[in-house]
């Protein structure tokens, strides 16, 4: 199996982008990936997008972006796997690679929230989850996490300002990150007295809506030109769960500890070895849930590094050091080619809040509430 | 009339929603007065509540109390001026419900108040002719009250479902002694194609139409079965509001005692085709083996439906298998009128 | 929502019957075409007990397009009485009402509508127990 590198990233700023549309967006990122891996030539292009089809009413996007970009000579994909839609592509894309078949791959996630109205949002993301017996009786993924957010609150005895103040540190690295779609503080307490969206869960502890588009260049070894830009893909993890009513423990997404039980035995590392973290959370709860998920932390602690301060840059374990979901954005499908680019740019030591001695990242990516777990092992080349 | 074959109620039942408001309450949004209101408060139906969903509940009670698998009903008959859909009969959605489909009959009927006693007749001749072994009969209707009109303050929401059989083929509740049902063209109330609300001539209601009819109905019965009031433990008579059962009970000869226990419109209001039908079950809810009932309903249009009911064994361990009407009239939540006209859809959007 | 995708499902929705595999003793509702334990595909149908107890809550307050004119309403995550688990629209209650072990039942009310053309579609949603004491 031949090696995969990223030889190239491009991003363009989380933003309610008004005047940009699907193609526009990705038509940037390409752009930025581009000129740095030396406007190498893909043989595949991979576009991951979760709701377009609701949204813009476009279906067969890739081959919309492909052929007006002037990637008609090579095959274009479309994947989409909810709202880790940028993991399976990655996913997919490393598989082109791997097996030898593809020896450059381009892989863009895009996605525009902001043309829905906010209770056509809410249907649409519901769509994730089984329209016939969830979105049919009015459940939306929200109100499965706001369920999940008191079961913790009452098992563990814990206290909401300290899940919310994942959203605080949130922020607080997205000030520096020039892509970011917030770039402010927001103290425990402002989020605290936010409304409430849906009991327990404040309005400041969601996920915004946003627009946006990252790009990725996989490449087999062979093709890297520039040694100090490129980061080894070393494994992707991806394990399909339960429906979360059949699962054993719902406040554990048993998925993920499968996901990374494999990269620790196939990769061969430990914890200690991973020098930060990207989380998917789109909802703070989803913080501790997978923190103890990874095994990172006791089940019932898993704000317990957070407060100890040691998901700072610095910390034991950074996390989301470019404001993940709820500060840099998340607009659905591109938010874990996101992830990874801010992963990248961490181990090319040329990260906004740049974590010392990086040399191992970890992304998680998962579709609805742990639904299917991703993780994303990458490593300095 | 007398069925060829002797008819029992094997099951009965009965749903009043639990939102209610004040008679006091409208008056006081149309600034009228708060003295004389025909009633002292009425039934809300809720948002996601309509004349089927009432149906069910009324039904399942039935079935309960009736004992019998769903899947022997072979007739199910919704009687309602609020049908779901004005083509496609909301009894069939009753009756996929409940687990009764597909072997069976099934329609929706229109007489006004007095469509749900029309769907027992039916029910009656057709369980008596043997073509089906039981039959379900419901009277369900959420009233529509034009706002500011006077009819607003009585238009309420309920549903009451009889189950019927051969008597002495299951547990009998109460045997059926006659009925005779009298009807003429008289156009008291009514409504038009694509109309969101009845139109009514007041006091015309009254006399020729209410009074006239019930009377016609209940003095046929009682001298075809040679009876007079006197032979009767209740008297249940359609209830447009709490005055004219009164009057109509007292002119035909009947006592405060005997017309009280199902006189239910002053708290729930009138629930049309509904409202003779849950009096009679309230009645049963409290009535002994042995007890005569006389049921009267009034439909606009106009006709009555009287029948002779005397109760059997069957009703001491049956009445306890469901709830009782009174548990549902006293489970109550009251609404304003803002919050009511949000449920039953008045405000144009 | 189309007619016959609708009218599919109908027996699953209007009476909660679930689908039960008889090897495991499990019981899945939504209805499932595989068990989880065993494999079988060859589940049977099962109607689930009217009558559960309320494990925990929530509050919508910001709908999807088909629950625009309902709200808001409450989301239960409802133990029934046999002990299958399943989430539900509660109705009929009022948010300071909703607490952990209350009694709920099940009763048959409209979900939404397609418009004023379409269709109307029913299903399952739980209230406060009637008639039993909800008393703590």
């Amino acid at each position: 199996m031949s090696e995969v590198y990223i030889t190239g990233i491009g991003i363009v700023k989380v933003a309610e982008h008004w005047n940009k549309s699907l193609k526009v967006l990705a038509y940037e990122a390409i752009q930025n990936c581009l000129k740095e891996c030396n406007y190498k030539k893909p043989d595949l292009i991979i576009v991951s997008n979760s709701l377009g089809s609701f949204i813009q009413h476009q279906e067969s996007l890739s081959n919309l972006i492909a052929e007006n970009l002037s990637f008609n000579k090579i095959p274009n994909l479309r994947i989409e796997t909810g709202e880790a839609s940028g993991a399976s592509a990655l996913m997919v894309g490393y598989m082109a690679i791997a097996s030898g078949m593809f020896k450059n791959v381009l892989i863009v996630g895009v996605e525009k929230l902001s043309d829905a109205l906010p209770y056509q949002f809410t249907s649409y993301a519901s769509s994730f989850l089984d329209y016939e017996y969830f979105t049919y009786n009015g459940i939306t993924p929200a109100s499965i996490f706001a369920i999940l957010y008191k079961l913790y609150l009452k098992k563990y005895n814990a206290k909401q300002e300290n899940i919310a103040q994942f959203a605080s540190h949130d922020h607080k690295m997205a000030i520096a990150s020039e892509h970011a779609q917030y770039r402010f503080n927001l103290p425990v307490e402002r989020i605290l007295a936010s409304p409430i969206l849906v009991d327990p869960i404040r309005l400041f502890e969601s996920y915004p809506i946003s627009d946006g588009a990252a790009s990725i260049m996989l490449s087999s070894k062979d093709q890297i030109e520039n040694k100090d830009y490129s980061v080894k893909v070393e494994m992707i993890s991806a394990v399909t769960d339960l429906n979360i009513l059949y699962r054993e423990d719902m406040l554990l997404f048993s998925s993920l500890r499968e996901a990374f039980y494999k990269i620790r035995k196939h990769a061969k590392i430990e914890l200690k070895d991973i020098d930060f973290l990207e989380i998917y959370d789109p909802y703070t709860i989803a913080a501790p849930i997978i923190l103890e998920s990874l095994g990172i932390l006791n089940k019932g602690e898993g704000y317990k590094l957070l407060i100890e301060g040691q998901h700072e840059k610095d910390g034991e374990l950074p996390l989301n050091t470019h404001g993940g979901l709820k500060a840099r954005g998340h607009p659905l499908g591109a938010t874990t080619l996101y992830q990874v680019c801010e992963s990248v740019l961490q181990l090319r030591d040329k990260a906004y809040n740049q974590v010392p001695n990086a040399n191992i990242g970890l992304v998680h990516s998962m579709n609805n509430i742990g639904d299917q777990s991703f993780l994303i092992l990458l490593k300095r080349a | 009339m007398k069925p060829q074959h002797e008819v029992s109620i094997i099951g009965y039942g009965g749903y009043v929603p639990i939102r209610r408001i004040k008679a006091k309450e409208i008056a006081r949004i149309w600034g009228k007065s708060d003295k004389a209101l025909p009633l002292e408060e009425k039934s809300v139906a809720a948002y996601d509540e309509d004349t089927a969903t009432m149906s069910v509940e009324a039904a399942y009670n039935a079935l309960k109390r009736a004992n019998i698998p769903p899947n022997i009903i072979g007739a199910v008959y919704v009687g309602t001026e609020s049908k779901i859909y004005t083509v496609k009969p909301t009894s069939t959605v009753v009756a996929e419900a409940l687990g009764i489909i597909p072997n069976v009959l099934a329609s929706d009927y229109e007489f006004a108040c007095k469509a749900g006693t029309e769907a027992m007749q039916t029910c009656i001749g057709l369980v008596s002719s043997g073509m089906v072994k039981a039959a379900l009969a419901i009277g369900a209707d959420i009233a529509r009250g034009r706002p500011g009109d006077e009819l607003e303050y009585t238009a309420g929401a309920a549903a009451a479902a009889f189950i019927l059989a051969r008597s002495k083929e299951f547990q009998d509740i109460a045997i059926l002694e006659g009925s005779f049902s009298y009807v003429t063209d008289t156009p008291d109330f009514w409504r038009r194609e694509g109309q969101i609300y009845p139109m009514h001539y007041y006091r015309f209601t009254g006399e020729p139409a209410y009074f006239h009819h019930i009377k016609e109905a209940a003095l046929n019965l009682m001298k075809e079965l040679g009876l007079k009031p006197s032979d009767f433990k209740y008297a249940v008579f359609h209830q447009p509001n709490s005055k004219f059962p009164q009057e109509v009970a007292t002119a035909l000869g009947f006592k405060p005692e005997q017309y009280k226990p199902g006189l239910l419109v002053p708290v729930i209001g009138n629930s049309y085709a509904a409202s003779s039908m849950l009096g009679f079950a309230a009645v049963l809810d409290i009535a002994k083996p042995g007890d005569r009932i006389l049921l009267a309903s009034f439909g606009s249009g106009a006709g009555s439906d009287a029948f002779s009911f005397i109760v059997e064994d069957g009703i001491e361990s049956k009445r306890n298998l469901a709830p009782l009407i009174m548990d549902y009239i006293g489970k109550r939540k009251y609404v304003d009128y803002a919050v009511y006209a949000k449920h039953r859809n008045k405000y144009n959007k | 929502m189309s007619a016959p995708s609708y009218w599919r499902e109908k027996k699953y929705r209007y009476r909660l019957i679930a689908k039960y595999c008889k090897k495991c003793d499990k019981k899945y509702y939504p209805p499932r075409l595989v068990c989880l334990s065993c494999g079988n595909n060859e589940l049977e149908d099962v109607e689930l007990p009217k009558k559960g107890t309320l494990i925990t809550y929530t509050w919508v307050t910001q709908p999807p397009k088909e629950f625009a004119d309902n709200a808001p309403y409450a989301i239960g995550l409802i133990k029934l009485d046999d002990g299958t688990i399943i989430f539900a629209q509660l109705t009929d209650v009022d948010y300071e009402e909703l607490r952990e072990g209350l009694r709920v039942e099940a009763v048959f009310r409209k979900m939404f509508e397609e418009d004023d053309k379409g269709l109307i579609y029913y299903g399952i949603k739980f209230r406060p127990a009637y008639f039993e004491s909800n008393v703590v």
